[in-house]
């Protein structure tokens, strides 16, 4: 049936995994920041893994269940709790219809993700349930999510899975299993962050190049879902040049004139005309995501090859998971 | 008539409550059956068989933590019900599940054992204290291998 919203939180949004297909037309791919963490959030209730969920953003909403259903959350601890109790992330919870799910304050992380099982009943935009909040395109409305909102589930009523326990805790009925994400998402301080050579990476000089790998950088307070800002050593070019914009990804390290260099994110425009030093790897943007402006990181390099091959690790991780999730919700 | 089985239960009967003689009549059939004469069997081979035996049907469900009785009649083993990694705690930097000296019940979640990237919860499945960790955070463990020793109530 649905959620409604009794309080917003910070900035909660109807995210899949991307609006794919339509950058050539100038079109947003938005999506969840933490990948991972919202295919895991998928797996634990038996969705597809792109379907979308609510991405919530350190301070998360008040939700009523109006109906019976089943949830995971993940990604960072936002102190969720039904009915006041804290419940556990990582695994499939039942909860009950008239219950009241909220966030607390952020122990780890910045971003958590919340899957239903079946999905909301939200309308595709270009293939995609995600919002891009700048263009007011997909998701709920085109925005984030506001007090009175009802979110419609795709699967009207559902009845509690055999598998799940017999008594409520704390609220909520849910698994003797949880997933152990360690290996995917990472909730450290100072994280590493591993990247290969950018485009212009010869462009820059040695010191800059020097810097980049050496010295923190920290996430600043203009940072959103288009991109982080980062505040560290400035980072030069060797002798001042122009570019044609050319196409870049999530991940890409651009480092306007001042120097300080802009990790593109969820949201980034399609092309870009600055010169990029660096990108980080697909696997570790899921983590990137989970760092909060005012904390640091810092950039390592490594090969395509290595970073193709982490990559496959972690699909294969995920495919894995899915397995055992599947084998452990049959009982 | 008292038919050939029903004269093998009757005896294994005896053999198992101890009783020397027993006379019985049953529809016009008379039995008496006397041990006299027969060496009784040493007591603490008797009662080893027993154990061996309650042991042995010690029934496991999938998830269900087993026990087994150590030598101290009172003193039982929390058994690992299944292959995988034994965590004893929740988190890395998080108390661990249970501590040696802790009081158990039935229910309590002692430890996790992680397989295919799942973290399962092991419940106690017996009340009473815990004596000894057997095992340490991130050791491999068998299905069947013991975890812990708990004083049971």
């Amino acid at each position: 049936m649905s959620m409604r919203v009794s309080k917003a939180g910070l900035l909660t949004s109807i995210q899949d995994l991307g609006r794919r297909g339509f950058q050539q037309h100038g079109v947003i791919v938005s999506g969840a920041m933490d990948s991972y963490s919202l295919r895991i959030a998928n797996l634990l209730v038996g969705n597809d893994e792109k379907e979308a969920g609510l991405e919530v953003t350190l301070m998360g909403p008040t939700l009523e269940i109006e109906s019976d259903c089943l949830v995971a959350i993940t990604g960072g601890d936002l102190a969720p709790s039904v009915n006041g109790k804290l419940v556990p992330m990582w695994k499939p919870l039942f909860i009950p219809k008239g219950s009241t799910l909220s966030f607390g304050p952020c122990k780890t992380g910045c971003r958590s993700y919340l899957s239903v099982a079946g999905g909301f009943a939200i309308n595709e935009v270009l293939n995609s349930k995600s919002t891009y909040l700048r263009g007011e395109i997909g998701g709920y409305k085109g925005r984030a999510l506001q007090t009175d909102d009802v979110l419609p589930l795709s699967v009207p009523a559902v009845s509690k899975p055999a598998f799940l326990s017999n008594e409520l805790i704390n609220g909520v009925y849910t698994s003797s299993w949880s997933v152990n994400y360690k290996e995917l998402v990472h909730f450290t301080k100072k994280p590493g962050v591993r990247v290969i050579n950018g485009s212009q990476y010869d462009l820059f000089t040695a010191e800059s190049k020097s810097h980049f790998t050496k010295e923190p950088f920290k996430v600043s307070n203009q940072s959103d879902r288009m991109g982080y800002r980062m505040d560290g050593p400035s980072l030069q070019l060797q002798e001042k040049k122009e570019l044609l914009s050319e196409a870049v990804s999530k991940g890409s390290v651009q480092v306007p004139p001042d120097g300080n260099p802009i990790i593109l994110l969820a949201d980034r425009q399609t092309t870009g005309g600055y010169p990029k030093i660096a990108q980080v790897i697909t696997a570790d943007l899921p983590l990137l995501a989970q760092v909060k402006p005012g904390e640091s990181i810092y950039f390592s390099h490594i090969s395509l090859h290595e970073a193709e091959k982490i990559y496959l690790e972690k699909e294969q991780m995920l495919q894995e998971l899915k397995i055992a999730v599947n084998l452990a919700s049959t009982k | 008539m008292i038919n050939v089985r029903e004269l093998q239960e009757v005896v294994s009967l005896m053999n198992e409550s101890g009783i020397q003689k027993l006379h019985i009549e049953h529809e016009g059939t008379k039995v008496v059956i006397d041990k006299a004469g027969i060496p009784l069997e040493d007591t603490a081979v008797t009662e080893v068989k027993t154990d061996e035996v309650k042991a042995a049907a010690t029934e496991q469900a999938p998830q269900d933590s087993m026990s087994v009785n150590a030598a101290d009649n009172n003193e039982k083993q929390i058994l690992s019900p299944m292959v995988g990694t034994f965590y004893a705690k929740p988190e890395a930097d998080a108390d661990p599940f249970v501590q040696v000296g802790q009081t158990i019940e039935h229910k309590d979640v002692v430890c996790v054992i992680e397989a295919m990237k799942l973290f399962n919860e092991v419940d106690a499945g017996m009340e009473g204290e815990v004596l000894e960790i057997l095992v340490k955070d991130g050791d491999v463990v068998e299905f069947g291998q013991p975890l812990f020793t708990v004083k049971s109530r």
